[in-house]
């Protein structure tokens, strides 16, 4: 191949001598070439032309001499240029002369001394023009410039010939010198320019030069194919140079039809044929034709008739409003520019705008559009209308202006205007460039007052995080980003994501480009706050746009809430755990939605469709109930929905449903726990566990009033004929029932108890210490005595009988002693109770009286031995009642809760001779909620079962239904009691000391934690000016809002009388905890209100943070402590007090 | 100094003049000035100027010059120099006597190869 390198050196000189040390001198830094024969040398380096670089040339040689050469080298071209030196040993003026005249450069004179030759060669060539302005450096080719003459030279000839132009652009050339290298980069340019030079080789007329830094242009004749086989030599050239990364060529043709173009014209073309193809996979050509060069000129026309057409208001503006998507109501309007020319044709923005930012005659057509809607603006209200904010394109030149602000805020004020009535939208590519000079300008306008708008969100390729720094107020997404159906389409997720996002940084967001009414639905689930588009108004000229703002700004009506398929998949999709598990709950559940119009249902699960037959969705998604919430427990509903929304946590209520339609069916009671979801645009979503339901029973209100005053149990025993005194601690009084009387025939009541029976020698006397005693546990309170002792059956009976007595106590709301029930229990053999009476006393033992049920069953025979029951309903069916579907019936009966008595009616004998096998010594134990018909009122009840084995070895169990409801409440009273502060609901400061304290140790003892001190200021003042009715509202106030603002996991406390301490568990950064502590402080500043008068609250709040585990608690605390207070100093020098 | 070296030192040749211009290699130097032992140009010179051509013998002559001014060939030099000038103004006569000599000095030279 040969090198296009212009730098060799020829020697023309006749001593072979002379030849060899300037061959000598100069080989170490240039190629060198001898001949002796100057004719011969000429011919010799036309052939060598793309080397020739320079000559040094022996002035007296025989035959053609060194001037004959030099005269010679003036005339032809290939010499023009090329440095010539002239070695001779004379230095006449003369001589030097001519050889001057005759276009040496310079000259060496023999003898050589080595250096000096060198030096000059070096200046010569150096200064050789070749090697600036004709050849490009790095690949030797032809510049542009020399190309350019070259061919206008073979145009010039007029030859009977067609010839093109060819541009190669490499397409992914600054990739691949990223990715490479720049020098590797250069290695590829040189690559192809001596590729190209190998193909041109054999062209005629084919002159090829470096364009640019990755393109080149071809000039040759054009012929058949050529273009063809020029782009496959190229592209395979191409992609062998290096296998690992794809380069690819676009290549534009121009065929020469108007020889009498600027080349460079020629060249304006050639390039737009290329860059059709480039970045096009696959397309390696791309053929110019007349319509792009038709889009030069019309460029060039539009650029010209600018300055006309804004002194003939040519351009217009139009107004498009832009719509609230919560109200409806117009927000606001985009000014944008028209163009009609005076022949009517209207020039689209989107064709001259981008024309003008090219030629900088944008920043006039702003100007102008910004003073014509501040005149539209100013005649709005002169007229008296109410003027909504309008706002004004601004393009990225303006923004490189540093008086750009300054010129804008006055000319608004000169009309008198706003920032109320005039906005600024400045397009998302002018935030890339130049982010500090523009990131002035805004803040400028910003502290101004300007609302800012970034325009073309979206569009082009701004990073999320510059919308950090940015003082930007709204978002406007473009148009882009907003599918045709963005429910179904993927590219509405990434929509969501950008609205979620501008929530987050506080940005409001207007959607462009709102076509559709399935876009609308859209964007309400999403809580998009603005629109804009053609659905609600086209940009229109100033004369509509006033009469909107005559008729007052009318709002848009809205499409009405979506269907329920949409909304949902605001929360969750169809393949979601969260959806499976719903499904699958055995308790009936329900999706509710609160809407200001009411409440939906939205979805139900299948054991709510099983348990209830309703609920399921319809064609249309939404899901029809056959009842409805009862109106007195309505506005109660609102409350208890509003309180889950507020606090974060699940709450339980009954409350009464009536039947819809059906009459036939009856109002029941459901006990319910309401869970709050999401929020998404007005809606809010609760998932709402249905945990009991029962049906109103009229019934029920005796059976309840009776039980709860006399105690089931008791009516039991009653049933049962076991005999049984009621005795009365408070009262010292024994009631004795008429079916003992006749037995033990001591008076209906028996008064002074227990002295009055041992006075009456009713008890043995060796017994009578133990008689006293039980009595004495039962004043003192205790839940249960047994006692076995020697009793006569009347006063004056004779005879004493063994009697076992069992009493069980009864307590009032107050915890006291009120009733106790007694069993007595004659037992024939003596003292000892025989084994068998022992079933029985095990059933006077357990018959408490807060026993609703009781059975006993033989679980080896699968009998059932003994069946009793306060409850009359369940009475009427003991007869039926078999040890095969006891469970069934008590879980029908009793159980109001849906998967509770699921599992109830699921017990089987052998189930639970299972049960015993494996936890011989533990009772089986169901425990849950019943709600009453009657009265909506929740109990706690249990089933318990107790095992035995009778001396055959069988076992049997003694299953109760017993009201626990005392039991569980206390326990969780105490629970409370224990760790709650009374009045804010907040953890007590034991509590919040024992949870922080616990957590360092253990789970967190890894973690970076923050501890917040916050103390209200001035509460002392608060309390003496305004009451400590107002001090306490504080406290709650801020209780409940530090509640709000922390997870529950978090520990929340009130630590003293106006001081509460949060602990904010697993801290991303500190950066976080600081920002945290403004947020709270900003947050726990609000204005109460007390007779009238208002006053600021606001506290001062210390940080402390600790990472992995590095401070205890305690440290932690004096941390925050500490700070707090500097807190609370720098506060009161701030208000000016003491 | 190779023993070619010493023995031009010897003649009243200026060495290290001359070997500067050889780049300091004295091979190349022996290499050359083998060359100049059969430089056609001697030759030349003696055919021009038998035949009176002066235009021809100056150009010869003058490139013999500087060949043997490169080699530092002093006693060749002086004598060459006494036919370079005459040939310049086109004067041919009577240099067929210095020719001999040179060729005399010449066969001097040639004797140490």
């Amino acid at each position: 191949m040969p090198e296009i390198s212009h730098d060799t050196i020829w020697v023309i000189d006749d001593s072979i001598i002379n030849q060899k040390i300037l061959k000598r001198i100069l080989e170490p830094y240039y190629p060198v070439k001898c001949e002796s024969d100057a004719r011969v040398a000429i011919e010799r380096m036309h052939a060598e032309m793309q080397q020739l670089g320079g000559i040094i040339v022996d002035l007296h040689m025989p035959g053609f001499s060194g001037l004959d050469f030099l005269e010679h080298c003036h005339q032809d071209r290939i010499f023009t240029d090329i440095p010539i030196l002239v070695a001779t040993s004379e230095e006449q003026y003369r001589v030097e002369k001519k050889c001057l005249e005759m276009g040496a450069w310079d000259f060496l004179s023999s003898p050589f001394e080595p250096t000096v030759v060198r030096h000059r060669v070096d200046n010569a060539m150096h200064r050789s023009l070749l090697r600036h302005n004709d050849y490009d450096q790095l690949t030797g080719l032809y510049t542009r410039e020399r190309f350019n003459q070259e061919v206008r030279q073979i145009l010039d000839l007029k030859l009977d010939q067609q010839y093109l132009i060819m541009m190669v652009d490499i397409d992914n050339f600054k990739g691949y010198n990223t990715f490479y290298g720049i020098e590797e980069g250069n290695r590829l340019l040189r690559y192809l320019g001596k590729e190209l030079g190998d193909l041109m080789l054999n062209v005629p007329q084919g002159i090829f030069a470096r364009y640019s830094a990755d393109t080149f242009l071809v000039f040759g004749p054009y012929v058949e194919g050529v273009v063809e086989r020029f782009v496959s030599q190229m592209t395979t050239r191409l992609s062998s140079f290096n296998s690992s990364y794809r380069l690819k060529p676009s290549i534009g043709v121009y065929i020469i039809e108007d020889e009498s173009l600027p080349i460079d014209m020629m060249e304006d073309r050639v390039r737009l044929a290329a860059r059709q193809c480039k970045g096009k996979y696959r397309e390696y050509v791309g053929y110019y034709d007349s319509s792009m060069g038709d889009s030069i000129v019309r460029e060039q026309f539009l650029v010209n008739s600018m300055e006309k057409a804004l002194k003939n208001k040519e351009f217009k503006v139009y107004y498009q409003p832009k719509y609230s998507l919560t109200t409806g109501k117009p927000h606001g309007a985009e000014a944008l520019v028209r163009w009609q020319m005076e022949d009517g044709t209207m020039v689209m923005p989107g064709e001259f705008i981008p024309i003008f930012e090219k030629n900088v005659s944008i920043n006039t057509l702003d100007d102008y559009v910004l003073e014509q809607v501040c005149i539209h603006q100013k005649q709005i209200l002169d007229k008296g209308y109410q003027a909504i904010p309008i706002s004004v394109n601004v393009s990225l030149l303006n923004l490189y202006n540093p008086n750009f602000a300054r010129k804008t805020i006055d000319l608004i004020r000169s009309y008198g205007l706003t920032s109320k009535h005039i906005e600024l939208e400045f397009t998302e590519s002018a935030f890339l460039e130049n982010r500090d000079m523009i990131l002035d300008v805004m803040h400028e306008l910003h502290e101004a007052g300007f609302v800012i708008y970034m325009d073309d969100f979206g569009k082009g390729s701004a990073s999320l995080g510059m919308l950090r720094d940015l003082p930007v107020d709204y978002l406007k997404i473009d148009m882009s980003l907003l599918p045709k159906n963005p429910a179904r389409e993927r590219g509405g997720k990434i929509l969501t994501s950008i609205i979620r996002m501008a929530e987050q940084l506080k940005l409001a967001v207007v959607m462009e480009g709102v076509e559709n009414e399935d876009q609308v639905r859209f964007l309400q689930d999403v809580n998009c706050d603005y629109v804009q588009g053609f659905f609600f108004a086209k940009p229109m000229p100033e004369t509509e746009y006033d009469a909107i703002v005559e008729a007052g700004y009318p709002p848009v009506t809205l499409p009405i809430e979506s269907s329920y398929v949409t909304s949902l998949t605001g929360i969750w999709s169809s393949e979601n755990a969260l959806q499976r598990f719903f499904d699958h709950v055995e308790s009936p559940m329900l999706v509710v939605m609160n809407t200001p119009s009411g409440y939906e249902v939205v979805r139900t699960n299948h054991a709510y469709q099983e348990q209830f037959g309703d609920g399921a969705p319809d064609e249309k998604g939404k899901c029809k109930l056959n009842w409805d919430v009862s109106a007195d427990d309505q506005a109660m509903m609102d409350i208890e929905f509003t309180k889950a929304w507020q606090t974060g946590k699940d709450v339980t209520f009954s409350l009464r449903l009536q039947p819809g339609e059906d009459l036939e069916k009856e109002t029941f009671w459901a006990e319910v726990k309401v869970s709050p979801i999401t929020r998404v645009a007005q809606r809010v979503y609760f998932l709402v566990k249905v945990e009991n339901f029962v049906h109103m029973n009229k019934e029920d209100v005796t059976f309840d009033e009776e039980c709860h005053t006399e105690g089931p149990g008791l009516i039991a025993l009653k049933m049962a004929g076991v005999l049984s005194w009621i005795y009365h601690p408070k009262t010292h009084e024994i009631h004795q029932f008429k079916e003992l009387r006749m037995l033990y025939n001591f008076g209906e009541r028996i008064s002074n108890v227990p002295q009055s029976l041992i006075d009456l020698k009713v008890v043995h006397p060796d017994d009578v210490e133990e008689f006293l005693d039980v009595f004495t546990r039962l004043d003192r309170g205790e839940p249960y005595v047994e006692a076995s002792l020697r009793m006569k059956r009347a006063v004056t009976s004779p005879q004493y009988y063994y009697v076992h007595f069992c009493y069980s106590t009864q307590y009032d709301a107050n915890g006291e002693p009120e009733r106790c029930v007694g069993v007595l229990l004659e037992t024939k053999n003596g003292p000892k109770v025989a084994k068998d009476d022992m079933v029985t006393i095990r059933q006077m033992r357990s018959m408490t009286p807060d026993t609703y049920f009781l059975c006993v069953l033989n679980l080896n025979r699968e009998i059932m031995e003994s069946v009793q029951t306060s409850v009359p309903e369940m009475d009427r069916k003991l007869e039926n009642i078999t040890s095969e579907n006891v469970f069934e019936q008590i879980a029908e009966l009793f159980c109001t809760d849906p998967s509770k008595k699921k599992q109830m009616s699921t017990i089987t004998t052998e189930m639970l001779l299972r049960y015993y096998y494996k936890h011989p010594k533990e009772n089986y134990e169901l425990s849950f909620r019943k709600i009453w018909g009657a009265t909506g009122r929740i109990q706690y009840l249990a089933l318990e079962v107790y095992f035995m084995k009778n001396k055959r070895g069988e076992i049997y169990a003694f299953c109760y239904i017993r009201d626990v409801d005392r039991r569980f409440k206390e326990k969780k009273m105490l629970e409370n009691r224990a760790s709650q502060d009374g009045m804010t609901g907040l953890l007590n400061h034991a509590a919040t000391v024992e949870q922080i304290e616990d957590y360092l140790r253990g789970d967190g003892k890894d973690g970076s934690h923050a501890l917040y001190m916050i103390d209200v200021n001035h509460f002392k003042k608060i309390n003496d000016t305004y009451g400590h009715l107002a001090g306490d509202k504080v406290i709650k106030e801020i209780a409940h809002k530090l509640e709000s603002q922390f997870r529950r996991s978090d520990v929340v406390g009130r630590f003293g009388g106006d001081e509460f301490v949060v602990f904010m568990k697993d801290i991303r950064n500190d950066d976080r905890a600081a920002e945290k502590e403004k947020e709270l402080a900003e947050f726990l500043s609000f204005k109460n209100w007390e007779d009238g008068k208002g006053f600021v609250c606001s506290c001062s709040i210390g940080t402390s943070v600790c990472h992995q585990g590095d401070k205890d608690f305690t440290t932690m605390l004096k941390e925050a402590d500490e700070r707090m207070y500097k807190a609370k100093k720098k506060h009161k020098s701030l208000a000016g007090l003491e | 100094m190779s023993k070619l070296t010493e023995q031009l030192e010897l003649m009243g040749c200026d060495m290290e003049g001359a070997l500067n211009r050889f780049l300091n290699d004295e091979e190349f130097y022996e290499e050359c000035y083998g060359d100049v032992l059969v430089d056609p140009a001697f030759g030349k010179l003696k055919e021009a100027l038998e035949a009176k051509d002066a235009e021809t013998a100056f150009q010869c002559a003058h490139t013999l010059k500087g060949v043997i001014s490169n080699m530092g060939l002093t006693s060749m030099y002086d004598i060459i120099v006494r036919i370079v000038e005459p040939l310049r103004s086109g004067n041919a006569d009577n240099l067929m006597p210095i020719y001999d000599e040179l060729m005399k000095d010449f066969e001097r030279y040639k004797a140490l190869v």
